[in-house]
């Protein structure tokens, strides 16, 4: 009897450790996608403390292009949040915003309602997606059961047929226990301009076309689970192209929701309203930009302050979040604006104005004998003095303080700087700036080779390099 | 269902907690229907020709039993043996049959025959088969009593853990095990434990291993005009390995999940890779199919005792069946073929070999001698394979071809046997794992104990540590899930 318990809790024990094992290499392994191209909110959303958001965002790229919460949260304290995905369907919409609902409890829920165009995921990487990122509960197995075709159920439900390859790509983040935007609230930030003029069928009389089965149960469940939650459902649709029949499907749910009681946003139809400009404030025929997204916020802010009243978060250290969301937008529109800058004045002007980004100044050669590349004017702006400046040398400019690491003397020591816990940045001179790696994090050169002036920009906020660029 | 998919994960713990806690009695029938559900997982409708099989040899089984005379007894035998044959041919080689009989119509300038059937070709058909046949020859000769219950019969043919890919079991030695099934526990904590080794071991073998090497192999089989001497050379040898070890790996898997039921299956593998001469190699190889086309071909025929140019037709035919069974096509024919010469070769030199070593005083006692005469068999039973892998007989001989007339040195240099599917990384994991395996082969060589068998007699904390080691390379490194396609496993076609 002994032996036997002996051989139970020996077994009991190889389980758990087994199982503890396999956790382990679940972390590393599990799906992730933070690089920002297609963002998963969930794993922002499960970093957020419960009952937060005053104001939720449902839908797919159109919502996270359109959408920043950072607007909401510096204009009015109101803390929103995009629960998006790429080409959200209409059955990980709807599992998304359930699994929302979990731990938050929204006034309203905005739904940008291109999802009633897909039944299912169109692109397999979307679907493993949202698939993997869900936490597993009744939710996410009823999402994979809806959603998957049958033969994929058993992967999904145990992940690692699918995720185990990843050991093939594994970085860094993968290794972190928090993803790199974790503190995100589900927007995509960009200031590209590339939209394509105003689309063809938004003028004109509505001309609704049926709504498939499908369709009309999504709306069904929805306004079912807004009843049951106690938020109120408001249904939109972003400005941007759509075709005759995705237009014909426009109408439709706005016919449904006057029948209904729920209102529906066409912004192609209010367009001159809100000023949307289809040319500058969309980054392609349908997704918008930061300046799209701006305008959108105001319709929507106005929206809610004529029906709602909001506490004021700002202030409030639950609220973190959105603090440093907002100071991520921030971020990165100064970087924008300095990868946009084109000359070196200009560039370096921009430098001086951007709070997270950590520069590598380092001029080399024979740069004092030439007038086209006379740098000092702009240099000394940012506190370089000209016997510096004529001295050479290499520099480190950050919080608005530049800081002289290296004098291009051959017999001095590297400088070694830590940008992050593996990230170490040496500069140092070899004597020739056509050939020399004199700026180097680890062991990548980030060096601008054959040019005068060499700088290296690194976001602080993002632990990322910017760029390196070369006059 | 294969081994190597989520399913059987499923399966097999729900089949096993369940036989633990049904009454004695029942899990005998507990099994059945397991086996059963497994066969139909692969194709529904193919549960009838399993069926078919165990009624026509169960009830042939009973008739010999019953029959006094010797004649009689043949009838029912020889009976039961075509009934099979002809269902086996039917599924498997009918298509070879009419495309062989169209090419010798067409030569007499008859117009083709076309084929009054197209089936897909069922699973594991020949294992079972083979098996099935095996029982009646066993009754016929008195090894083996005419098993009365259908039931407990049937669970002999159609046991899941061997169902599909054998070993091909021996009717005196499993149908006993499945009687005891009703009588006692079977199962135990060394069976457990040892089964468990055994299962991620074979796991382990196929899909990291074997389905790695696949990955070049496939690459060079697919692409020959792309590859020289080099690529094809490392793919033959390649393909040896994958082979075994995608067999091996099934077998283990399949002994492991008995052993854990308490059901001890035969040894399929000995260590093949270590085999002196060729002869060697079939004592060590496949050995389930291997002592079947001994008892019930090889030896019926005469086998050796009857002068040599009769024991040399008897290896000719047993290996040229033995190719036949492993697929319907002529490269599998030849490669039979070519091990059948390589034994009447082998054979006849022998005392000119013996003569030569005798004048020259070679050591044979030695590493060095024992080492060359292994490489020796391992090259030749690579170069045989050629024909198996190959997609037909014309394909293998522009592969031979192909192999000793690209002379194409420098490709080991410039990194780029790199660019046929297995990067730095890949082929880092693969030769870390085929340490192991050579390891493992040691172990087994010397100690004559499998790799559950020599895990079970290690420390507890070893074992575990072995097995989660396990567990974590077959659930990262494995070749499986999404991404991968090709994972069947290689005897599942025969």
């Amino acid at each position: 009897m002994k032996s036997r318990i002996t051989k139970i809790i020996a077994a009991l024990g190889f389980v758990i450790i087994a199982y503890l094992c396999l956790a382990a290499v679940y972390g590393p392994l599990s799906w992730k996608d933070t690089s920002g191209d297609k963002i998963s909110s969930l794993t922002q959303l499960y970093e957020t403390e419960d009952n937060l958001v005053d104001v939720a965002f449902l839908g797919s790229s159109l919502c996270y292009f359109g959408t920043y919460p950072a607007y909401y949260w510096e204009d009015l304290g109101i803390a929103a949040f995009d629960i998006a995905v790429s080409s959200q369907d209409r059955i990980s919409g709807y599992h998304h915003l359930k699994e929302l609902l979990k731990t938050q409890s929204p006034k309203v829920v905005f739904v940008e309602a291109h999802d009633i165009l897909y039944d299912k995921q169109q692109i397999i990487g979307n679907e493993y997606r949202n698939m993997l990122s869900m936490k597993p509960s009744i939710n996410s197995v009823q999402l994979i059961t809806e959603g998957a075709d049958k033969k994929s159920w058993l992967d999904y439900l145990f992940r690692f047929p699918i995720i185990h390859s990843r050991y093939k790509e594994l970085k860094k983040n993968d290794f972190e226990l928090r993803a790199p935007n974790y503190f995100g609230r589900g927007e995509y930030m960009t200031w590209v301009k590339n939209g394509q003029g105003v689309p063809p069928y938004a003028d004109g009389a509505p001309f609704p076309v049926p709504l498939d089965a499908g369709q009309t149960k999504w709306l069904e469940d929805l306004k079912a689970l807004s009843a049951k939650k106690g938020f109120d459902l408001v249904l939109y649709f972003a400005p941007g192209y759509m075709t005759e029949a995705e237009q014909g499907v426009a109408d439709s749910v706005a016919e449904y929701g006057q029948a209904n009681g729920i209102p529906v946003i066409d912004f192609n139809k209010i367009r001159a309203e809100i000023n949307f400009d289809y040319d500058n404030d969309l980054i392609d025929s349908g997704h918008s930009n930061a300046y799209g997204a701006r305008k959108m916020a105001e319709y929507f802010e106005q929206y809610l302050s004529e029906r709602y009243s909001f506490t004021d978060h700002r202030g409030d250290s639950r609220y973190w979040q959105w603090d440093k969301d907002l100071e991520w937008y921030y971020s990165a529109k100064a970087i924008h604006e300095l990868k946009s800058a084109e000359a070196y004045e200009e560039y370096i002007s921009m430098l001086s104005q951007s709070k997270d980004v950590l520069a590598v100044i380092s001029l080399e050669g024979d740069y004092t004998e030439r007038a086209e590349t006379d740098y000092y004017a702009s240099l000394s702006k940012l506190g370089m003095t000209e016997e510096e400046y004529r001295a050479g040398g290499k520099w480190i400019y950050k919080n608005g303080e530049l800081t002289k690491v290296h004098g291009n003397d051959l017999n001095e020591e590297p400088f070694l700087y830590q940008l992050s816990n593996t990230e170490t940045l040496k500069i140092s001179y070899n004597g020739d700036y056509m050939h020399g790696e004199n700026i180097v994090i680890n062991k990548d050169s980030y060096y601008s080779l054959g040019d005068f002036m060499s700088i290296l920009t690194y976001d602080c906020f993002t632990g990322e390099v910017i760029e390196v660029r070369g006059f | 269902m294969l081994f190597n998919s989520v399913q059987f994960f499923a399966f097999f713990p729900i089949v096993m907690l369940l036989y633990i806690v049904i009454p004695q009695k029942a899990k005998m029938y507990w099994l059945l229907v397991a086996s059963y559900f497994f066969y139909m997982c692969w194709n529904p409708k193919y549960i009838v020709l399993i069926l078919f099989t165990t009624v026509v040899t169960y009830i042939a089984g009973l008739l010999i039993g019953r029959a006094a005379e010797t004649s009689a007894k043949k009838f029912w035998l020889v009976s039961a043996i075509v009934v099979n044959l002809a269902v086996l041919f039917t599924f498997k080689y009918l298509d070879f049959f009419f495309l062989n009989l169209n090419k010798i119509l067409s030569l007499a300038g008859i117009r083709a025959v076309d084929k009054p059937f197209d089936f897909l070709l069922p699973v594991g058909i020949s294992f079972y088969t083979f098996q099935a046949i095996g029982y009646v020859v066993d009754v016929y000769r008195g090894d083996s009593q005419a098993e009365k219950n259908f039931f407990k019969y049937a669970l002999f043919v159609s046991f899941f853990p061997q169902l599909v890919a054998g070993p091909i079991e021996r009717s005196g030695k499993l149908i006993k095990q499945i009687d005891d099934l009703g009588k006692r526990r079977l199962w135990s904590y060394k069976g457990v434990v040892s089964g468990l080794g055994m299962m991620l071991w074979g796991l382990f073998v196929k899909m990291v291993i074997a389905d790695r090497i696949a990955i070049f192999v496939d690459a060079v089989y697919s692409d020959i005009y792309a590859a020289g001497t080099i690529e094809t050379f490392i793919a033959m040898l390649g393909f040896s390995v994958q082979i075994y070890a995608d067999f091996a790996g099934y077998s283990a898997v399949a002994i492991g999940a008995a052993r854990i039921i308490g059901i001890d299956l035969m040894e399929n593998f000995n260590t093949p890779l270590f085999a002196t001469s060729i002869a060697d190699f079939w004592r060590r190889w496949h050995i389930s199919l291997t002592t079947w086309f001994r008892d019930y071909i090889y030896i019926p025929l005469g086998g050796n005792r009857r002068g040599k140019i009769t024991k040399y037709r008897n290896i000719m035919v047993t290996f040229l069946i033995s190719g036949l069974w492993h697929g319907a096509s002529w490269k599998y024919v030849v490669w039979g073929g070519i091990h059948g010469v390589y034994q009447i070769i082998a054979d006849i030199v022998k005392p000119l070999r013996d003569w030569i070593d005798d004048k020259l005083k070679v050591q044979k006692n030695v590493f060095s001698y024992r080492f060359g005469k292994v490489l020796g068999t391992n090259l030749l039973v690579s170069f045989a394979l050629i024909f198996f892998r190959a997609g037909s007989l014309k394909l293998a001989l522009k592969y031979i071809l192909r192999m000793f007339t690209k002379w194409n040195p420098w490709v080991i240099f410039n990194d780029s046997l790199y660019n046929w599917g297995l990067n730095h990384f890949e082929v880092g994991i693969l030769f870390a794992s085929l340490v192991l395996l050579l390891f493992v082969s040691i172990v087994r060589y010397k100690q004559q104990l499998d790799i559950g068998e020599f895990l079970f007699k290690q420390n507890m904390a070893f074992r575990w540590a072995v097995f989660i080691l396990l567990l974590v390379a077959i659930i990262v490194f494995g070749e499986y899930g999404a991404e991968f396609a090709s994972n069947k496993f290689i005897y599942f076609d025969f």
